[in-house]
């Protein structure tokens, strides 16, 4: 699983005898062998490469979205593929044409663009994850909350000090969005997801899908649970969908005008924007996943910001972290301005929900208003990254049942619960194994909901953060030449230090549990205005609304290790017959 | 001068598919080989086939191990196969079958063998491994399994569930993942824990009392342990070995109060001991409460360890050793490999204080070594490769000293188990 990927891990093992699945669906059938006596009676083909006779075919095109956790050779080509969107490529945009020029707002608030003529220029956007802000801030000198380390990317991306100062056309970014807000969205559907009655729904128990290194593994590794995995869209990906679809509905541009950059604290977000399920395919084609525009074209790591802004010559630590005096233009739509960009940080991030977004604590907190007087019981499992959650009524009675369960090794223990009885191996057919399980014990994994996530410690975790054995990080905090595991503990405290930190560091307030104030509220999210948004959304850009927050999964099949009689397995069948040890 | 290693009569049947290991039971008279896709189970005392594990993998079955600390009458097999799972097998003497009592005598094994197959139940399938499981092996209590694979992690697993009660019948337990370790760079060849020996406790208040060790493709062998936050962690990366390390063993009965060494082989044909190198401070002040030794913690900023290469064997082999094992009762050191060369090593009885740390780090230097070559047998299985050689207690009648004298086993390409008398003129 690439969960933890980093550009230093990649290596170019790839097991002999692996076929990529790519070439040979797109191998045209073998034409029959030719009649001509003089031709070859024997041909000797080498595995995976097409027979002489069947003349030349185009080089088979893989690209990101087919190489998408195929166990094939994916060291490499995730290698390869994950580096064309990198820094390099957003410079590499930046500089192919000048960007689109907005003028307006006029009386009616509305926009006209210019500079469509050129038929490469595109209108940049970017979002930026909390936990990237986190990474930064950390990095930064003591005391700067992520807010700060927001408003210096807002000055990297849209200010004449940063990149908007150099390159070829000075192109600068018109929009930088918190992908916290689409998040609250995410919040709230994904808990009217669980505890609706939706026709929907996922089968129980529901497992959360915004980690794409998860996402990934499931797809490829345990299909059994795809049926488990919530169908709400990631922020990121919600984000790119309200992006794309608003901006090309309001400013009249097609979508593949608008550039959307993605700022993420892992690697596998890179993968999720290539899913051909986030795509316009769905949106604007025919609702089924296909090759279309891009809901986020391009992403890059909390790491990545450091190496943008050094190609252009600029420290990133040296910009001002107080607000740019140009204030980003309104965005056309006044209501998804709001929402876009609330005028103060209502929703404050919570300690006990975690680094990656909260889902469980919101759906905790969620049922917790839905009963009143309620409360949230806590157990941690075997390790930090396993904890059990329980909501108990005043009578004692428990109502709902959820865990999280962070980090490979305990993603290994769920999934091994959720496995379907499989048919035996053994002659006569005799059950075992899970099969054999009496039926008492599958009671054990009755959670409604479970958190999962790939890195262990959540996304402030993430393989694309900074960490504590990056050079910048040795030089900033002056830490030994090889930072063990206590120093990379107190980095990792550091950074969600920053991540849990309010904008004014004086206002330590803890809001703890407020659902004993307002009765709308959950957590400091307003779910109704939040629905309230979404039903404008669609409505204003004409596409229902489950088109534009749901999304879906689908297994990956790969000839990899099946058992299909190729060559290479009746060798080595006939190996084994004469004692050979395969 | 009589000869000092003597074939004695192999075990029978003929197994008639390359055999990969002989696994002796802790404590009982059996000896498990796994070949082709089964594991044959043999009687110690008749020297022939008490029973046959089958049809549970699909691949070869490489690796073998009993769990330790059953309650009488109750055997456990895991078995480790390229077909990427570890299968657990449970067999039950007491067990009434279908109405025939089928009288088991442990040290007699006259039973009748027709319905061996229904002796051993294959209980569970542990998956998760992406390929081909190498090696397998029970932490000293059981309580935890160590598996590897050739996709170069190393899985620790660990039985929550209850446990069979008396006269229950055994399910093969409930398995978790305690860790999943990735920091081999190759396919991983081995896995051992450390025995329950005195001085394996080492620098407690770190770390938990198991140490996990690992020896890969990569040249390297590394060694895990718990810390404090219940993570497994490598504290130790041993380079030296010049190409594959095949295997490696624990030292079964270090030196007084001193932590075991690790003898490891290798195909760079060489076969060494390495050992922790134990900080000054701590020698000196023993167990200390202090687990920081003494030495402020500010210093300590590492948890790491450091190990070296103290003893690089005299070379015998001209091909790669693909087994050793080391004797607990007498200490002694027998190789085997791709050469089908048996070779037998003593360890000089004075401790090495005195001879300069430097140069026992060189391995060309073998005149400071302290072992020495007592006996070699050449073509010990013909001319094919030997896979295997352990170290096991002799029940046959051939003894007199049955359950203490100790006899080689080697495990071939040929399908043959060859028992090895070891008499010291």
């Amino acid at each position: 699983m690439s969960a933890i990927l980093s550009v230093d891990d990649l290596n170019d093992f790839i097991s002999p005898g692996v076929a990529c699945i790519k070439p040979i669906e797109t191998l045209p059938t073998a034409p029959p062998p030719s009649q001509d006596p003089s031709s070859l009676d024997y041909e000797v083909i080498l595995d995976g490469q097409p027979s002489s006779s069947s003349g030349s075919d185009p080089p088979a095109q893989i690209s990101l979205t087919d190489c998408l956790a195929c166990s094939g050779c994916v060291t490499s080509a995730e290698a390869v593929l994950v580096s064309l969107q990198s820094h390099n490529e957003v410079l590499n945009v930046l500089d192919s044409a000048p960007a689109l020029q907005l003028s307006g707002p006029d009386a009616s608030g509305l926009y006209t663009i210019s500079g469509l003529e050129n038929s490469q220029s595109k209108l940049f956007v970017a979002s930026v994850s909390p936990q990237t802000r986190a990474s930064l801030a950390a990095a930064c000198d003591h005391g700067i909350t992520s807010e700060q380390a927001g408003r210096m990317i807002e000055r990297l991306l849209m200010s004449k000090e940063g990149l908007a100062g150099g390159g070829k056309y000075q192109n600068p970014f018109t929009w930088m969005v918190d992908t916290n807000t689409a998040r609250t969205a995410c919040l709230v559907l994904g808990s009217d997801e669980v505890l609706g009655q939706g026709a929907n729904k996922p089968t129980t128990p529901v497992l959360t899908s915004s980690c794409p290194g998860w996402v990934c593994y499931a797809e490829k590794t345990h299909p059994y649970v795809l049926p488990h995995l919530s169908k709400v869209k990631s922020p990121q990906a919600l984000t790119g969908t309200l992006l794309k679809t608003t901006l090309s509905r309001l400013l009249g541009i097609s979508p593949d005008r608008i550039w959307h950059l993605a700022i993420m604290p892992c690697f596998d977000k890179k993968l999720e924007a290539s899913r051909e399920e986030l795509t316009d395919a769905i949106w604007a084609g025919d609702g089924k996943p296909g090759r279309g525009v891009r809901d986020v074209d391009c992403v890059i790591t909390s790491k990545e910001i450091l190496m943008l802004a050094a190609s252009r010559g600029i420290d990133f630590f040296s910009l001002s972290n107080s607000a740019p005096p140009q204030k980003q233009p309104p965005f056309p739509d006044p209501t998804l301005h709001r929402f876009l960009f609330p005028s103060s940080q209502t929703h404050k991030q919570l300690r006990p929900a975690g680094t990656s977004g909260g889902n469980l604590h919101y759906i905790l907190h969620d049922v917790q208003a839905r009963h009143p007087g309620s409360q949230i019981q806590t157990v941690r499992g075997r390790n930090a990254d396993v904890v059990d959650y329980a909501v108990v009524a005043p009578s004692g009675e428990t109502i709902f049942k959820a865990a999280r369960y962070y980090g490979f090794r305990n993603i290994q223990n769920l999934v091994r619960k959720l496995k379907p009885a499989k048919a035996s191996r053994m002659p006569g057919g005799k059950p075992f194994g899970s099969a054999k399980r009496p039926a008492g014990k599958a009671a054990t994994l009755d959670y409604a909901y479970v958190e999962v996530m790939a890195c262990p410690g959540g996304c402030t975790n993430g393989g694309g953060q900074i960490k504590a054995d990056d050079q910048v990080i040795i030089d900033r905090k002056s830490l030994p030449a090889k930072p063990g595991p206590p120093e990379q503990k107190a980095w990792l405290a550091e950074v969600d230090e920053a991540y849990f930190s309010a904008d004014d560091p004086d206002t330590g307030v803890d809001l703890g549990a407020d659902s004993g104030g307002n009765p709308d509220s959950v957590d400091g999210i307003y779910p109704s205005r939040i629905r309230d948004t979404l039903v404008h959304w669609a409505s204003m850009v004409g596409i229902p609304l489950d088109r534009l927050v749901y999304t879906s999964y689908r297994e990956v099949i790969s000839d990899v290790g099946k058992s299909q009689v190729t060559d290479t397995e009746r060798v080595v069948q006939l190996a084994g017959k004469i004692g050979g040890g395969w | 001068m009589p000869p000092i290693i003597t074939p004695i009569p192999p075990f029978q049947p003929d197994l008639y598919q390359r055999a990969w290991a002989s696994i002796p039971h802790p404590s009982l008279p059996l000896i498990a080989t796994p070949h082709a896709t089964s594991v044959t189970i043999f009687s110690l005392a008749t020297l022939s086939k008490h029973s046959v594990l089958t049809g549970g993998h699909a691949r070869s079955v490489r690796t073998a191990a009993w769990q330790p600390g059953m309650s009488a009458g109750r055997l456990r097999l895991v078995t480790g196969s390229f077909d990427a799972t570890a299968g657990l097998w449970s067999y039950n003497s007491d067990k009434d079958k279908k109405g025939l009592e089928k009288e088991v005598k442990f040290g007699e094994g006259e039973g009748d063998e027709e319905e061996e197959e229904e002796d051993w139940e294959f209980n569970l399938v542990l998956e998760g491994h992406e390929n081909e499981v190498k090696s397998i092996a029970f932490s000293p209590t059981g309580q935890y399994l160590a598996t590897s694979s050739r996709d170069k992690s190393v899985w620790i697993w660990e039985d929550v569930g209850d446990g069979a009660g008396p006269g229950e019948e055994d399910d093969g337990g409930e398995w978790e993942t305690v860790a999943v370790l990735n920091e081999h760079e190759g396919d991983v060849k081995a896995v051992a824990w450390c025995p329950d020996v005195e001085g394996r406790v080492g620098m407690s208040g770190r770390y938990s009392s198991d140490v996990l060790a690992s020896a890969s493709y990569d040249n390297t062998v590394r060694i895990w342990r718990e810390d404090s936050d219940g993570e497994w962690v490598c504290v130790a990366v041993l380079e030296g070995h010049e190409a594959t390390v095949w295997g490696l063993q624990w030292e079964p009965r270090p030196r007084e109060g001193r932590f075991p060494r690790l003898l490891t082989f290798s195909a760079d044909k060489t076969v060494r001991i390495w050992t922790l190198k134990v900080e000054e401070a701590e020698e000196e002040e023993g167990m200390t409460n202090n687990p920081w030794g003494g030495i402020p913690n500010t210093m300590r900023t590492e948890l790491k360890e450091e190990w070296e290469c103290t003893d690089v064997f005299p070379r015998v082999h001209s091909r790669d050793v693909y087994s050793a094992t080391w004797s607990k009762d007498t200490g002694m050191v027998a190789s085997a490999g791709s050469d089908g060369i048996i070779a037998l090593y003593a360890e000089d009885a004075t401790p090495k204080e005195d001879v300069d740390m430097e140069s026992a780090t060189n391995a060309a230097a073998p005149a400071t070594s302290r072992w020495k070559v007592l006996a070699a047998v050449e073509d010990g299985h013909g001319p094919y490769e030997i896979n295997h050689i352990t170290w096991c207690k002799r029940f046959d009648p051939g003894t007199e000293r049955k359950g203490e004298e100790e006899m080689l086993v080697t495990t071939g390409d040929d399908g043959v188990v060859r028992p090895w008398q070891v008499r010291i003129p």
